[in-house]
């Protein structure tokens, strides 16, 4: 695992994200005549899967399962 | 109304997956006599097997229908699945694969196996398997009562179709313990998967499209008003430190072979999160749909009524199915979760303990077998299914005081007060 472990201050930005409710509650801007509120959450979705991936990938490359 | 056409796929549905139930005993074989093979399946489970297991145990019937049924009421309030199902996995891949490995190194079975040796303290590790019960019980119920919505909306009588689905689900987790409920999450997730993909393009192209559901939502129910803010995130964050710390999540991960599957696990059980985002926003289609709801199930009849109204009869038989079954592997996992608490921690610790593991797997077989005839009673008995929805929120409640910060042996007092004051974190 070494001393990849600053890498896991990346997975904060999910909690960053959402726990904030009054950046994200609104209306607009519309994406396909879905609200901000709801296509914000669902977009977080996919980075913070993103990002784990990622950083499961920095901190086990090189390594056998 | 009977639905026939519905029922007549929803049975042979029901039918297949009763014999997985059964042929799982023979998965990658072990000695179903042994608490570690009937309780943990061997600890053998790969990345797949686990992703399909837990997206089984986590999202569960309950989910599918509470969830919408709560934006279909409250309106943005029933989103909080969304962060709440994303936040936890940065916790899940920072802390479970350490936990993975202590218990793999020193044969826990349950929570409260650790607890006792890392604390030092029975007292905690009996507070802790008494919590987990406690906890787990109610959710089993409600499980039961998704069953109960989905034959509601078949038309058929309740009691005998639950008793039928008890019947079903004790045989198959008596006799192959978690290796039932793994092999019946792939179909039932696939399941799943089909039934949202399809809705989500089905439901809107019928009502004029996504901005034409939306624009039938009254705009105070799209976004969340400013007095529920601090519930949102505080219902989410809550919700997140639970839900790892629930026996059945807890059992779906110990069952893992490696810390690597909980990490890549971690990864890619979102994609579940974003499911469960598309099934929240059911809700809004149901209102959009002018579905009404009906009594006694209120608000959570909407989505099998959704169903019926949007789909072929086929096919609303084939939804309904899923969500069923997707009623009985949680169900499953939950009471074999519970029976492992209290045949290790309480039976073995208290009342027997000088137990052979063959006894332990038997008494913990019979166990499972009385959680699961209680949750039934829960949703059988009038009147008392209020009291296991209750219940079960109060349960996450106190799953929370078993977060090592509220359960230091010096804290027990706060647990208990905890217990004694379970106030909703929902607004």
């Amino acid at each position: 695992m070494g001393g990849r472990k600053w890498v896991l201050v990346v997975l904060a930005a999910p909690f960053l994200a959402y726990l904030w409710p009054p950046f994200y509650s609104s209306l607009e801007p519309e994406w396909q005549g879905i609200p901000f509120f709801m296509w914000y959450q669902f977009l977080w979705v996919i980075i913070s899967a993103a990002l784990t991936i990622g950083v499961y990938w920095v901190q086990n490359r090189g390594e056998s399962r | 109304m009977i639905h026939w056409d519905e029922i007549v796929v929803f049975t042979a549905l029901g039918v297949l997956v009763t014999g997985i139930g059964f042929v799982a005993a023979r998965w990658r074989q072990g000695d179903l006599d042994l608490i570690e093979e009937w309780g943990l399946a061997g600890r053998r489970f790969g990345t797949i097997v686990t992703w399909f297991l837990l997206g089984g145990d986590v999202y569960t019937a309950y989910t599918f229908i509470a969830v919408p049924a709560l934006v279909f009421g409250s309106g943005a309030l029933g989103l909080f699945a969304l962060p709440y199902t994303v936040i936890v996995y940065p916790l899940v891949y920072l802390i479970m694969p350490r936990l993975w490995q202590v218990a793999r190194n020193r044969g826990y079975v349950t929570a409260s196996d650790f607890v006792k040796e890392r604390f030092d303290s029975r007292s905690l590790a009996l507070l802790i398997a008494l919590t987990g019960i406690l906890a787990t019980m109610p959710y089993i119920a409600l499980q039961i009562l998704g069953i109960a919505v989905v034959i509601q909306a078949l038309g058929i009588n309740i009691e005998v179709a639950l008793i039928i689905a008890f019947l079903v689900l004790a045989v198959f987790t008596y006799v192959s313990g978690l290796r039932a409920p793994a092999l019946i999450a792939i179909v039932k997730d696939t399941m799943i998967w089909i039934t949202v993909i399809v809705a989500i393009i089905v439901i809107p192209a019928k009502l004029g499209g996504f901005g034409a559901v939306f624009a039938a939502v009254p705009a105070a129910k799209l976004t969340l008003p400013p007095a529920l803010f601090a519930g949102y995130s505080t219902l989410a964050l809550g919700s997140a430190l639970a839900l790892f710390l629930y026996p059945h999540t807890i059992t779906g991960t110990f069952a893992s072979k490696s810390q690597h599957v909980i990490k890549r696990n971690a990864a890619f059980l979102p994609a579940y999160s974003f499911l469960l985002g598309l099934i929240a926003l059911l809700g809004y289609m149901a209102i959009a749909a002018g579905v009404k709801p009906v009594a006694p199930y209120g608000a959570n009849s909407v989505v099998p009524q959704l169903f019926q109204f949007a789909f072929p009869s086929w096919f609303a038989g084939f939804a309904l199915a899923a969500i069923a079954i997707g009623a009985l592997v949680p169900a499953s996992i939950m009471s074999i979760a519970a029976a492992n608490l209290f045949c290790r921690n309480i039976y073995a610790e208290y009342i027997r303990p000088d137990v052979t593991p063959r006894e332990e797997a038997k008494v913990a077989k019979i166990a499972s077998l009385v959680v699961k005839f209680g949750a039934v009673g829960f949703i059988l008995i009038p009147g008392l299914t209020q009291y296991a929805i209750t219940l079960q929120l109060a349960g996450g409640v106190w799953i929370l005081q078993t977060l090592p910060p509220s359960s230091s042996p010096c804290m027990c007092p706060g647990s208990t007060d905890g217990l004694s004051r379970p106030v909703g974190w929902s607004a």
